[in-house]
């Protein structure tokens, strides 16, 4: 089980995004603003953040995640998003990002993303450990 | 004596009476130089006594071929009155509009749709203008008629060109608008699924169809708004509260707005009385503006819808805290084809439409703007007494 954050400004979709993360065994936080976003990721250090790439106003989710990286620098990051032409941007921006995922997408899509970004914090994890 | 009063009379009654001044020769030949050589027709008509159609005095080469007669006697012009069987079958829209062009006082203008032999729709425009003798009286009429067809047809093209590129514009915001909602409604109806035999799912569940529900009426609300917008406009007006114009607009230009970093903001001004409008114009013509303003603003723009009352009427303004126009942008922001965004894309017909649009409505359309701190467009429209 996996602590993960989802910052989405569309409520309905956040809502049905958490259900089924949930339902996954994970425990999930939702934040519907950037700003909002950026503190829930900076209190409580998730090991996942699924943000939305195009968030009202002026931070977008690369910047929340980058953001939050800051703070926890094993934090992995996916970005959704239902714009597809802003596809590019997110790829440009995309350092340290695990996926990108364009909405819709079925349940599938975002566990295995999930389960890929949390088995990496693992490697990493392991890696540290044996490297000490 | 001067030209205006010299010229009509003799046409009229061509051999010079006593007391008038003969005109020189070779001005009377420029004038009809002049007359036969202008593509615009130019008929000039004698107010109808017993007859109650006008006759015809003169009738220049291009508009004998207006009237759809062979211009067989282009050197003389004069048609001596010729009875309007002789020319056009009397209830050709051409001779009703110089009919009813006499009944008028001043200035007279319509526009007259003629279809030639091969059944193609031919637009005139019947300008008419009535000639005074000495004494003030009102004896003939001077009719120009142009063919605005190719012209009609082509403002006809540039505006719909313009709704198109407004509509795929809004088509594009709209259409990722419809990930939001299906990708919510798809996670839900999997979750639901996934819990459907377990004991506890009862609560969770609800949540899920609820969320699928919303979700599809959200999706169909999207797409109503988009087909409204891409069928045929209705021509025909009807009282609106320029309020809801002003919401729809702006729920229209949100996605527009937010992918590019600008917060739209509302400002209303209840109990305004309600103008006559076609509504989609006018939101044609403010998402035009909420799009300029986006546009010009620096990646934290802040554009606001303003509504107020207005002498005789109502106001929307759409302001931004944009770059602003400098004196020369300003002086051309009217003008079609003006653009400063060739490169992007700009076809610098949006402002030009719109002004034509709010011209339309009998509105006005002011711009205001200063370098560096941003434009706000101001658009009167009037409401009629009574309404």
């Amino acid at each position: 089980m996996a602590q993960i954050l989802v910052v989405e400004d569309d409520r309905p979709f956040a809502d049905a995004l958490a259900s089924t993360l949930r339902l996954e065994g994970h425990s999930v936080l939702i934040a519907v603003t950037a700003y909002e976003g950026v503190q829930l990721g900076i209190t409580h250090c998730p090991d996942v953040v699924i943000a939305d790439w195009m968030l009202k106003h002026q931070l977008h989710g690369g910047d929340v995640c980058e953001r939050i990286r800051i703070a926890w620098p094993n934090t992995k990051t996916i970005i959704i998003s239902g714009y597809p032409d802003v596809m590019p941007q997110v790829d440009r921006w995309s350092e340290g990002t695990e996926t990108i995922i364009e909405k819709p997408f079925h349940k599938e899509r975002i566990i295995e993303a999930v389960n890929q970004a949390l088995s990496r914090t693992t490697d990493l994890a392991a890696n540290t450990a044996t490297e000490d | 004596m001067g030209h205006s009063t010299l010229f009509p009379i003799r046409l009229d009654e061509p051999a010079v009476k006593a007391g008038h001044a003969e005109p020189a020769a070779a001005e009377w030949h420029l004038f009809r130089q002049a007359l036969d050589h202008s593509s615009d027709g130019v008929l000039i008509t004698k107010q109808p006594s017993e007859s109650a159609w006008p006759l015809v005095l003169y009738a220049n080469p291009a508009s004998n071929a207006f009237l759809g007669r062979v211009a067989s006697d282009s050197a003389s012009g004069l048609t001596n009155g010729v009875p309007p069987s002789l020319s056009l079958s009397s209830d050709s829209p051409l001779w009703k509009s110089l009919k009813e062009s006499h009944q008028a006082d001043g200035v007279f203008s319509s526009e007259v749709i003629l279809h030639d032999e091969a059944g193609c729709k031919n637009i005139l425009q019947l300008r008419s203008e009535p000639v005074y003798d000495d004494s003030r009286q009102l004896t003939h009429r001077i009719a120009i008629l142009r063919d605005v067809t190719q012209q009609i047809h082509l403002e006809e093209t540039v505006r719909q060109n313009e709704r198109l590129a407004c509509i795929g514009l809004l088509a594009a915001g709209i259409a990722h608008e419809i990930n939001n909602p299906t990708g919510s409604a798809l996670l839900a109806a999997e979750t639901a699924l996934a819990i459907m035999n377990s004991p506890q799912s009862s609560e969770q569940m609800v949540a899920c169809l609820r969320n699928i529900v919303t979700s599809m009426d959200r999706c169909g609300r999207i797409v109503r708004t988009l087909l409204r917008y891409s069928r045929e406009e209705p021509s025909e007006r009807q009282a609106c509260n320029i309020n809801d114009v002003a919401e729809q607009s702006l729920e229209l230009a949100r996605p527009y707005a937010e992918r590019h970093g600008a917060e739209l903001r509302l400002d209303l001004e209840p109990d305004l009385p309600l103008a006559p409008m076609n509504p989609l114009e006018i939101e044609l013509v403010l998402v035009n503006l909420i799009r300029n303003a986006v546009e010009a603003g620096r990646g934290d723009a802040v554009i606001t819808i303003r509504t107020g009352p207005a002498q005789g009427g109502v106001q929307i303004a759409v302001s931004d805290n944009g770059c602003g126009m400098n004196k020369e942008q300003l002086a051309h922001v009217f003008d079609p084809l003006y653009t400063t965004r060739r490169q992007v894309g700009g076809s610098g017909l949006g402002m030009s439409i719109a002004y034509g649009i709010v011209q339309k409505h009998q509105g006005r359309m002011e711009v205001q703007s200063q370098l560096g701190s941003g434009t706000t467009v101001t658009i009167d429209l009037p409401v009629p007494a009574g309404l």
